[in-house]
């Protein structure tokens, strides 16, 4: 048989060679291997058991179709890309449309699209199925480049080219020709018609939605790329009009054996068998308008930003808390429109990551400081070895901040897993900036003082810590939003919480807003004694800066002091739960294999290492679980938590929102005060790091 | 019997005992029962090579429960236990059977190949096998986005046993 090879000899001889009924494993045939093995003869996972039927396996891409038939494909076609963006694979959404199959195995042979025929509809369908093959193409690149494989994204591309060399102005091109087609179709009705023109131009805008991380942007100077708004805002009037027509009909008319299996048993399939997968008309609709809600959200806030405060607010409270509720397009797209290829932030010419961590660096600690300025004042040999100390300081810097918006970009789940490994990279970052810092006030005296005392600011060093306690801030309460920890556990996590919240601002209030009140009384001291109105003009630009800096230092004290208050507050109450045996956070069920301290110490094991704050002991737990509680002192912290924040200045909505509901969750706590029943389990409560106690 | 270990509540339990009539009941069991599709070659993976961590269950001679584990040297620092694959016959469930196979494969795992933890995966909406695990002490250590076929989260948890557990892979490389 013509492209068969015979391997039967070699079957024969590999069987001999097991003996004792043992079987030969290769030491290369690990689990993984196991799982993607296909088994035959087991219908569940061999492809070559698939059953298709006559019009199955005689589906003709090339017959002639009607206007009707033409719209049912296209609907069941952007009803299976938003399914395979729905945690499903390619083969059982788009790769079962046999003309989506037609295009890219006609693609390996002619390096060209594919014509359906020469006819109007033949030639609207091509334009289309060739867009949306495109756009996969451009997907599982975007999933390679920014997301996690069978995580994020199912790829499964059964080794096929979904039109990865063809340049995308040609398939737009394709794509409006056909809308120019459809409108001057004479013989079919006007309502389908116009059906047919809003399905391409929808195809058209999904197509085109990957210039958002083409776009310049300069950051902070309110450029609104309106063209690109535009089209994001047509597409989303694209989406209404269409959510409103009944597919039903049309889906009728798609030939029979359009959508099958086809391509799960004919190409080159190392999956195991998969029915076919198909989202409601209705989530297709909602699922393309949160896409294009969310790019253009994206796009507004990010080029309405008017600072770097603006842009740490949005990446914390528009990106990281709410990156789950944005579908996998924006989320993969994001990332690429943060940080391009060449380092550049929003692809700005002038703003690359380097300046970005600069930036970070200065809304903290680095504004107006000696390290900003590079003014070393010493001799030329010192300099030179100084700035190239420093700029290896500076490059570490830079993988920090490119490591902390990356964070912000991944699914929940990975934030997690990803903080835990930059606190190793923080830690020892800590200890050579203040290594750094100490060492050249040693050696040359250079140094901001960090207020009227001798201390030194060590800005760097102040910077790198303070990233550190958030993200183990974060680590901490992340895990209560992802439901890792077991109820004998909580106490435990909050007391933790709090005990980090407690140094977060320690650091802050004795030294990052003390020091930089500090630069500016000095800076307004400079300023009593210029006579110059240039300088005084500069010397203006840098208090603007500070006052900016402390503005932006004051917002995020109130944020972390209410999380102090609350974690206080919660620690306490479940403390006196404990107290009262209400809870027992100090044994373990009896069924447990462990003890409590071995299960304290696998829980705080990402801290075990960090060398400031010291690591809490298991003792220090017991020791704590036996402070006395004052419910009085605690009803009273949170009926006065309403009063003392109102968030007068807080521009950025979910900003807002997530003080709030951290405000509602110390009245969901009062609630609970007034019940002295056992605790039970944790529910949903207004915020995910702060549940109901039940 | 060779491979009978104890027999508790009239049911017995044994070491695997390779043979093609209870492989087939093995892997039905599992199919039916589990999300996940494994092949045979799955199956032959652990059996085949950690055949001391393959249990089953009998009442009356007939399969009612298995435990699947297998050993491995994570990153080349740790000796992980894995439990691969634990299932139970529904009309045999809330007896305390799964948590003797569980018990069972620990101890032996500690006994024999010394293993400084013991990890698994499980469906966060499978509530069963968190309350069972949670309940000998397994920790959830990492929640897994999308992680099943089915695309459900997973959590993975981990049960700590030597002092090698509590300390970062990055600082037993040395």
């Amino acid at each position: 048989m013509e492209g068969f090879i015979d391997i039967t000899s070699e079957i024969f001889d590999s069987v001999n060679q097991i003996a004792n009924n043992k079987v030969v494993q290769s030491p290369l045939f690990d689990l993984l291997e196991g799982a993607r093995a296909i088994e035959v003869s087991n219908k569940k996972l061999d492809t070559g058991l698939i059953e298709l039927t006559e019009e199955e396996l005689n589906f003709n891409c090339y017959g002639k179709v009607n206007i009707k038939q033409c719209i049912g494909i296209l609907n069941k076609l952007l009803r299976s890309l938003m399914s395979w963006l729905d945690h499903s694979s390619i083969p059982v959404t788009l790769l079962s449309c046999r003309y989506v199959q037609e295009v890219v195995e006609q693609y390996l042979k002619t390096s060209k699209m594919t014509e359906f025929g020469d006819d109007g509809f033949s030639r609207i369908l091509s334009s289309a199925v060739n867009g949306v093959v495109k756009f996969i193409g451009i997907m599982i690149t975007v999933g390679n480049t920014v997301l996690y494989e069978e995580e994020d994204i199912t790829t499964r591309a059964l080794d096929m080219n979904f039109l990865n060399e063809i340049l995308i102005d040609e398939v737009i091109e394709n794509l409006e020709r056909s809308i120019k087609i459809t409108n001057d179709l004479v013989s079919a009705d006007d309502s389908h018609k116009l059906i047919l023109t809003h399905q391409l131009k929808l195809i058209l805008s999904i197509v085109q939605s990957p210039i958002l991380f083409n776009l310049q942007i300069e950051l902070f100077q309110g450029n609104p790329y309106e063209f690109f708004n535009i089209i994001l805002e047509n597409a989303i009037d694209t989406v209404k009009y269409l959510n409103k027509i009944n597919f039903e009909e049309f889906e009728k008319e798609v030939p029979v054996g359009c959508f099958s299996k086809y391509c799960q048993k004919k190409l080159n399939n190392h999956n195991i068998p998969g029915e076919l997968y198909m989202i409601s008309q209705e989530s297709t609709m909602k699922n393309l308008e949160d896409i294009f809600q969310q790019l253009k959200s994206i796009l507004i806030k990010s080029t309405s930003l008017k600072n770097i405060a603006c842009l740490e607010n949005w990446l914390d409270y528009d990106v990281q808390l709410q990156i789950n509720k944005y579908h996998v397009i924006t989320r993969g797209f994001l990332q690429l429109y943060l940080i391009r290829d060449d380092q550049s932030i929003l692809g700005s010419p002038t703003f690359k990551l380097s300046h970005l961590s600069l930036e970070l660096m200065n809304n903290c600690t680095l504004a107006n400081t000696v390290y900003s300025s590079r003014n070393w004042n010493i001799n030329i040999n010192d300099c030179k070895k100084l700035d190239e100390d420093y700029n290896k300081i500076l490059n570490d810097l830079d993988i920090i901040a490119y490591q902390l918006i990356i964070i912000k970009c991944n699914n929940r789940c990975r934030q997690r897993q990803l903080i835990n490994k930059n606190l190793i990279l923080l830690d020892s970052l800590q200890v050579n900036c203040e290594n750094f810092e100490i060492s050249n006030y040693n050696q040359f005296k250079i140094n901001d003082k960090l207020s009227d005392t001798e201390e030194l600011s060590l800005p760097l060093t102040s910077f790198v810590y303070f990233k550190k306690l958030q993200l183990m801030i974060d680590f901490l309460l992340l895990g209560i939003e992802l439901e890792l920890y077991n109820l004998v556990e909580i106490y435990s996590i909050y007391w933790y919480s709090n005990y980090l919240l407690k140094h977060l601002l320690n650091h802050f209030s004795t030294r990052i807003i003390t020091f930089n009140n500090n630069k500016l009384v000095r800076l307004n001291n400079k300023r009593k004694k210029l006579k110059n109105a240039s300088q005084k003009i500069q010397i203006d630009m840098k208090r603007q800066q500070l006052i900016d800096v402390i503005k932006h230092n004051q917002q995020q004290l109130a944020h972390y002091q209410l999380l102090y208050r609350l974690t206080d507050n919660v620690t306490k109450i479940l403390r006196n739960h404990h107290i009262e045996g209400r809870a027992n956070f100090s044994e373990v069920p009896k069924d447990f294999l462990i003890n409590f301290e071995k299960m304290f110490r696998l829980r705080f094991k990402p801290f075990e290492s960090i060398g400031v704050p010291k690591s809490l002991t298991f003792d220090e737990y017991l020791i704590s679980l036996k402070e006395p509680v004052s419910l009085d002192a605690v009803i009273k912290d949170l009926e006065s938590i309403k009063q003392d924040y109102k968030f007068e200045g807080v521009e950025n909505q979910n900003q807002l929102e997530w003080m709030r509901s951290l405000v509602k969750s110390s009245l969901m706590y009062l609630l609970h005060l007034n019940s002295d029943q056992e605790l039970r389990s944790l529910t949903e409560g207004y915020n995910p790091y702060f549940p109901n106690f039940k | 019997m060779t491979d009978h270990l104890f027999t508790c509540d009239s049911l017995t339990y044994h070491r695997f005992n390779l043979n093609e009539e209870e492989f087939k009941i093995i892997t039905n069991l599992v199919s039916q029962h589990l999300s996940e599709p494994y092949s045979i070659y799955v199956y032959w993976y652990f059996i085949n090579t950690w055949p001391q961590y393959c249990y089953t269950v009998k009442d009356e001679g007939k399969i009612i429960g298995v435990i699947i584990s297998k050993i491995n040297n994570h990153k080349d620092v740790r000796i992980r236990g894995y439990i691969g694959m634990l299932v139970v016959q529904d009309d045999y469930r809330k007896r305390g059977i799964a948590k003797k196979l569980v018990k069972l494969t620990i101890e032996n795992m500690i006994k024999d190949d010394k293993v400084d933890e013991i990890s698994l995966e499980t469906e966060v909406i499978n509530k069963g096998a968190l309350r069972l695990y949670e309940s000998l002490g397994f920790i959830k250590t990492k929640r897994l986005f999308k992680y099943y076929l089915n695309t459900h989260d997973a959590f993975r948890l981990i049960l700590p046993i030597s002092e090698k557990s509590f300390k970062r892979i990055a600082f037993l490389k040395h």
